[in-house]
């Protein structure tokens, strides 16, 4: 994946992502097989999947919080387990979550795989706007700045706080937050500057050329056809019916 | 004959917050010329810095770069003429490679992407970072983030470089790299730094400032051999200018003598030498001529 021209890999993402949402919202079974994308795509990229599934996990309550509501509002029957009746809200939470985690799962290992300059660079050649990529450019740039900003405060902090309560406090920890949010703004102030003294208009430009081979055709092709199939195929029913006999 | 590199006129500038950071800065800097701004913490340097790449606007006077007035909408064309090396080099590199962050000032400058790529190689090969290319700059050690920094504005061609604190925090060895490189330069530069004897390795022309404003300015070495002058305005005389019994003087501050307590060029007048002095004089420095 890493070899990929990053507008194949952006293509690639984004039909994946497209066809994930357009699942029926009681088809939770049926995106089973669209695990294999995320999954396969990982392992050519080299991301281990313990690495993967720990950044699920900062997404996972954002997909719990989508959802919650649902078992509530839609409460009618929808299918029964043995000697259980599951309810049609519990579907679509289940599905909702489903295709939170794939969706997320696939760009995960789309920012592992491609660097987010050339992500960027990609969406530009894709013809996304300006301000939607240098958004997501400026963003990526903002939160390095930011995490390298607060590993030192914590550094700093560990050395002259030891491991005592006091310095590990609320009161300590909402000081660190203000001070580390007004030095990453004058860092990124400061790195704006050196953007615009070496002429930046709003538009991160790269150098050399992006190459499309016929490797990023079939990877694309391969995704989409793989992502229709299993969205317009009973892929679930066939597996099912092979494996039961 | 031509208008100077850089020309500024009665330029007064004040912080938001009161604070009077330059008052009546007067100065031109030639074509090809190379000028040392000195001066203790808080005198204004880099305030001046900031000034001449359009970041601030002067309150009083005028900021002129290569004929063109610095103001809101000459800004771009001042910028591509005058590069300015950041204190921090952590700022000045933010691209995910070395290649992408060198390239990234031609390319604004709508440099064929072709030439870019010879531009690049040829300037990382300049300050001797041509192998690491395609490493992430974070990762570099502090002396190549440094030359990464100079590399990524001299990728510009810009007439006139300005570097603000080049050798700051650098080992000895990173640091005569860094003057080497600001040595071999074209062009106009203005090298703002507190390292003396790095100023009087790359400039000819020093200008002292304190308190926002001008109080020396003149050949780097009479500028920098003035003691009196730099112990005035908070800076130390080089140690390369200063004679043997300084030298005595200095070694024995160091060492806690009671006898070095007479200021410098105080036993030098009297005809004696500190108690302390079995350092015996420095050996004459060798000097990179720019």
């Amino acid at each position: 994946m890493r070899a990929l021209d990053p507008r194949a890999a952006v293509l690639a993402a984004g039909a994946y992502v497209v066809c994930v949402a357009s699942f029926p919202k009681y088809s939770v079974a049926a995106l089973a097989p669209m695990a294999a994308v995320p999954i396969v795509a990982a392992a050519l990229s080299g991301m281990p999947l313990r690495l993967l599934f720990r950044r699920l996990a900062l997404g996972a309550p954002f997909a719990v919080l989508v959802g919650i509501a649902n078992p509530f509002l839609d409460a009618r029957p929808y299918a029964v387990a043995p000697g259980v009746e599951i309810a049609a809200g519990w579907i679509s939470f289940a599905t909702i979550a489903a295709k939170f985690l794939l969706s997320v799962s696939v760009l995960v290992v789309l920012v592992h795989a491609v660097p987010v300059q050339g992500i960027c660079r990609a969406l530009r050649a894709l013809r996304a706007p300006l301000v939607l990529v240098a958004q997501i450019d400026l963003l990526h740039r903002y939160l390095r700045v930011l995490a390298a900003e607060g590993a030192a405060m914590r550094r700093a902090r560990e050395l002259r706080g030891g491991g005592s309560r006091r310095a590990r406090g609320g009161s300590v920890a909402a000081a660190m937050l203000a001070v580390l949010l007004r030095r990453t703004l004058q860092r990124g102030e400061r790195v704006h500057r050196a953007m615009l003294a070496r002429g930046f208009d709003g538009e991160i430009r790269l150098a050399g050329r992006m190459r499309w081979r016929p490797v990023d055709t079939a990877a694309t092709v391969g995704v989409a056809a793989f992502c229709a199939a299993a969205r317009f195929l009973p892929v679930v029913e066939w597996v099912g019916g092979t494996a039961l006999g | 004959m031509g208008s100077p590199a850089i020309r500024l006129s009665g330029v007064s500038f004040s912080y938001p917050d009161g604070v009077e950071a330059l008052r009546d800065v007067g100065f031109d800097v030639a074509e090809g010329e190379s000028v040392g701004i000195v001066g203790p913490n808080g005198a204004g340097k880099s305030t001046l810095t900031l000034l001449l790449a359009g970041f601030l606007p002067p309150r009083d006077g005028i900021v002129e770069v290569a004929g063109i007035r610095v103001g809101r909408s000459t800004v771009r064309e001042v910028r591509r003429r005058l590069g300015l090396v950041f204190e921090d080099p952590e700022d000045q590199l933010f691209m995910g490679t070395l290649y992408d962050d060198v390239a990234f000032g031609p390319m604004n400058m709508g440099v064929a992407p072709d030439r870019v790529d010879e531009i690049v190689r040829g300037t990382l090969a300049m300050v001797g970072l041509d192998t690491l290319a395609d490493r992430f700059p974070g990762h570099l050690s502090s002396g190549q983030k440094r030359a990464a920094a100079i590399a990524a504005v001299i990728a510009m061609r810009p007439a006139i470089v300005v570097f603000d604190e080049p050798t700051a925090g650098l080992d000895p060895r990173s640091r005569r790299r860094v003057i080497e490189i600001i040595g071999a330069l074209g062009g106009s530069r203005i090298v703002v730094s507190h390292d003396l004897e790095a100023v009087l390795d790359c400039c000819r022309r020093v200008i002292l400032l304190d308190g926002g404003r001008i109080v020396a300015d003149g050949p780097a070495e009479d500028v920098l051999s003035d003691g009196a002058l730099l112990d005035a305005h908070g800076l130390e005389k080089p140690h390369s200018l200063m004679s043997a019994s300084e030298h005595r003087h200095v070694h024995a501050m160091r060492l806690g003598c009671a006898d070095a307590g007479a200021p410098h060029g105080g036993r030098e007048a009297a005809g004696d030498a500190c108690a302390c002095s079995e350092a015996g004089p420095m050996p004459a420095r060798r000097r990179a001529t720019p």
